[in-house]
């Protein structure tokens, strides 16, 4: 029997394939080590849901979350491990594949309503 | 702001939200990379004002020298505005502006010093030289970051 090649969207990380996991990720990996405020503005989220989405990223190893001081100010600052960085390369491959096959394969045509 | 966290993301708007990510940083590392050589560049015509007006007589050693020191007050006063909000970039690019910063001050003393012992505009310019040449090697270090 022969097996279907798996579709490249089941290659996409579901951690990352989220819309704000994927804006904190994809500003890491542009900006390096970056301050929670510089990824709030950017992602455009209130606090609260930057802290649960980093936490998840964090829990899956992919951002590491340093705390520290800006002169007297605390600072909390975000970067992707390696992992992270890794597991985002992937998802950008993935994505490349699936928009290239979109491309290949157009969908078909709506059919045309009788009469018209 | 963005509330539903788990909207469903389509291929295409996945590689939108990347690519805006992307022009969002690009963004924020192409102010500091301008405000860099801006410094740089009014610290040159500064320094050649300065020997001009040396020059023609309108100030005397004592004015140069107060003169001389403006650019640092401004440099401190920028500092800490910035420091009263937080920058809008990454850490490295951070450190790059604070060090070149500092640099930026250290070597605004020399060129002043020589600035006021040399009263025309030419030398004047080379002397700025020293403390913009800090500002032109930051902007390079924050584009290659």
């Amino acid at each position: 029997m022969n097996e279907e090649p798996a579709h490249p969207r089941h290659e996409l990380d579901e951690i990352i394939h989220s819309p704000v996991r994927l804006s904190i990720v994809a500003i890491l990996a542009a900006a390096g080590e970056t301050d929670f405020k510089f990824l709030k503005d950017t992602v455009e989220v209130s606090d609260s849901l930057l802290s649960k989405h980093v936490s998840t990223l964090e829990a899956a190893g992919y951002v590491k979350v340093v705390k520290g001081y800006t002169g007297k100010r605390p600072s909390t600052w975000y970067s992707l491990t390696d992992l992270g960085r890794q597991r985002f390369g992937q998802y950008k491959e993935a994505l490349g594949r699936i928009l290239g096959d979109e491309a290949a394969d157009p969908p078909a045509p709506a059919a045309r309503p009788p009469g018209g | 702001m963005n509330t539903n966290s788990e909207e469903s993301l389509e291929p295409t708007a996945a590689t939108g939200r990347i690519e805006r990510a992307d022009r969002q940083v690009a963004s924020s590392r192409r102010w500091h990379v301008g405000s860099m050589i801006a410094l740089g560049c009014v610290t040159l015509a500064y320094f050649a004002l300065l020997g001009g007006l040396a020059q023609a007589g309108r100030t005397s050693i004592v004015p140069n020298t107060i003169l001389v020191l403006v650019p640092v007050v401004v440099v401190y006063f920028l500092l800490g505005i910035r420091r009263r909000h937080p920058p809008a970039a990454g850490r490295e690019l951070q450190a790059v502006e604070r060090t070149f910063g500092n640099v930026y001050i250290v070597a605004l003393l020399p060129a002043g010093i020589l600035t006021v012992l040399l009263p025309h505009p030419i030398p004047a310019v080379f002397m700025g030289i020293i403390p913009a040449l800090p500002c032109f090697l930051g902007a390079w270090r924050a584009a290659h970051l």
